[in-house]
This record gives structure tokens, sequence and C-alpha cells, in this order.
């Protein structure tokens, strides 16, 4: 069987999709490698646990960011993958394995991030990333574009944002001065995501 | 009399106690928020209290092309304040003006130190316009360059004056 069928099929029976005609087809493979019926039950335990713990329905509070956040983990994620893969030169059967664990890895990567949401503080709890992680940029105005320049001669990073309403003369207080000030406010943030 | 007090006192102790164990009260950092206006126009028109920026300060700001033509550059206003573990910090960099308002909260601690991983949001008239995720470091001026004000530009000014060593 080539590959690519042997790809379709077991992807397919992983998530109970194949005709008894398809299953047929695919016995050969399964008796070759009897510890895919292991996996297979692991990624439906997963499954179950996913379905349990996330509700059916939820509103993330920013779509468009939460789909830039989850592609690029998942960009990352992929090129760890690819990574070890070329690395361990295993040949076809480790693009299997990438094939069936990348919805497992999406899948925690939407249950941790839900999970974020739902918790009452922020990541940073003891988390650690790479300081050279990207920085991402939003808006949920759609008029809105950005562009960031470095500069290399002072060292600093200038975010320029098209597209911002201007603010009219009364929106700036001048009357009481500009003055420097030590005041702000701080809102906890449990409950919020 | 003298049990009411007692239990007030009590009361008052314990909810201190509470808030001394908020671990998202810890204070990990100080960050300096700063609104700086780029125009042609004359600068006194602004009032007391506007601060000419730096020479180099204003090159830099005149490499940008929507900001090259303006020839003075002043401070309006700036605020520093804590960065809270669990908190999320509003800035106002002007006094008593909602307009412009920035939030900023921790969302890791990176493995260099002088580094802090901060969500910044940049809000305008009560509605959150941009939110930025990324590495800030101690000492280096981050700018975004905002909206049109009067006959010139706005630039916000973010800094990451400290963090708390650990």
């Amino acid at each position: 069987m080539k590959n690519d069928r042997k790809e379709e099929l077991l992807t397919r029976w992983m998530d109970d999709g194949l005709s008894d005609e398809e299953l047929r087809e695919l016995e050969p493979v399964l008796a070759e490698h009897p510890e895919l019926h292991e996996e297979r039950a692991d990624y439906a335990r997963l499954r179950e646990e996913l379905r349990a713990a996330v509700p059916s329905e939820i509103e993330p509070p920013f779509p468009d960011f939460f789909n830039s956040h989850l592609e690029r983990l998942v960009r990352e994620e992929r090129r760890g993958v690819d990574k070890t893969d070329s690395r361990r030169g295993e040949g076809a059967f480790n693009r299997l394995w990438f094939w069936w664990m990348a919805p497992a890895a999406t899948a925690a990567v939407v249950m941790a991030f839900l999970l974020g949401m739902k918790s009452a503080q922020p990541a940073n709890q003891g988390g650690v990333v790479d300081a050279a992680a990207g920085s991402e940029v939003y808006s949920p105005l759609s008029d809105v574009s950005t562009e960031i320049i470095f500069d290399r001669e002072s060292d600093s990073t200038l975010l320029v944002v098209e597209g911002l309403a201007p603010l009219a003369d009364t929106d700036l207080v001048t009357a009481e001065g500009f003055l420097d000030g030590e005041h702000g406010y701080y809102v906890n943030s449990e409950n919020v995501y | 009399m003298k049990t009411l007090r007692t239990f007030l006192l009590l009361s008052l102790a314990l909810l201190e106690v509470a808030g001394a164990q908020d671990p998202g009260k810890e204070v990990i950092g100080q960050i300096r928020t700063g609104v700086l206006f780029g125009t042609n126009g004359p600068v006194t028109s602004l009032g007391d209290g506007v601060i000419v920026v730096s020479a180099a300060e204003k090159t830099r700001l005149q490499k940008v092309s929507k900001l090259e033509p303006y020839r003075n550059f002043v401070k309006l206003g700036s605020v520093e304040q804590h960065i809270l573990k669990g908190y999320k910090s509003w800035a106002q960099p002007i006094r008593n003006s909602q307009a412009l308002m920035l939030t900023f909260q921790a969302q890791a601690s990176i493995k260099e130190s002088r580094k802090l991983r901060l969500d910044v949001e940049y809000w305008q008239k009560r509605k959150m316009a941009l939110r930025w995720d990324r590495v800030f470091e101690v000492g280096k001026r981050v700018y975004l360059v905002g909206p049109k004000w009067r006959d010139g530009n706005l630039i916000i000014t973010v800094e990451l004056v400290n963090l708390v060593k650990k």
C-alpha cells in the first residue's frame, strides 16, 4: 500500500471514519503495527477528556487574536516535530506519527488556551518562555494596520499604527498642565479571561 | 462594646492578612508610560509643564516617515507604576485624560535577566484599539506612533524601568 493511502486510512481510522471495506484494506498494516491500537485508544481517551472538560460552545474574547496565537503555537509545534523527524531520519513512519500527533497537539494547545481563559491568574505563574519568541500585534479595528520598525542605531523599537481615529482637541485635558505623575490603576485579572 | 471593638479589630486584621497573601499583588517590576507630541506649531500653546525631547530622541522619531515633517517634539506627560504579578495595570499618562490609556499584564518570566514579556493594550476613547504581546527589556524604550491630535501626531512611549530581582 502506498504511504499516502496508508496515511489517509490511518487518519480516518483514528476518527472512526472507515467503511468496512477500507477497514479490511488497512488490516495488514494494523497487524504489522499492533501498537497502533494502543495509540488509537490514547487518542480516543484524549478526545473524550477534551469533550468533558471543554464546553461545547465558547466564545473567545478576541477570536482573531485567539486564531493568530493558535496558528503561531501550531507552527512552532510543527517546526519542533520537523526537527525531531529529520534528526531521527526514520522515514515515512514518522510522517504518519506526525499526522496523528498534529490533531492531538492542536487539541492540547486549545485545551491549554481554554483552561488559561478560565484560570484565576494569568499565565505568569512560573512560566518561562524564550526571550527570542516573536511579538504579535492585534487590533480589533478593521481599519488599523501596523508596522514594526527596529532602529539599530538607538537599539529601539517603533510600532507605527495607521488608521487610528484622530483625537479631538478636547480629548486631552490641557487646562491642568501636563505633569508627570505616579498615578495608575490596578485591576485584578481574576475572571477576566 | 468591648466585644464589638475586638470583633472589628479582628476583622481588619484578617482582611489585611488576606490582602498580604494575594500572590497576584507581588510587584515584579516598574514601567513608565509617556506621551510625546510631534508638531510644527508653537509648543507654548500647550501650556506649562511640557518638556522638549532630547535631540537624539528627536532624530530617532524623525526617521519614521510619518513623523519626519514635524520640527518640534515635546513630552506631554508620563506615569510610572508597578507591574503586578496577577493584576492588569492601567496607565493614564496624561492626568485626567482617559481618552488615551494603556494596560500592562505580565505574561511570563524570561530566561534572560532584565527582560519581561508583557501583554500591552492601547485603549483610545474607552475602546481597545491595539494589543501587543512582546518582550520588553529594562531601559529600552519602545515607541507607539499613534493618533493625530491638533496639527500633529501623538507618540506613546513605554519603558521597562526595572525588574524586581528574586
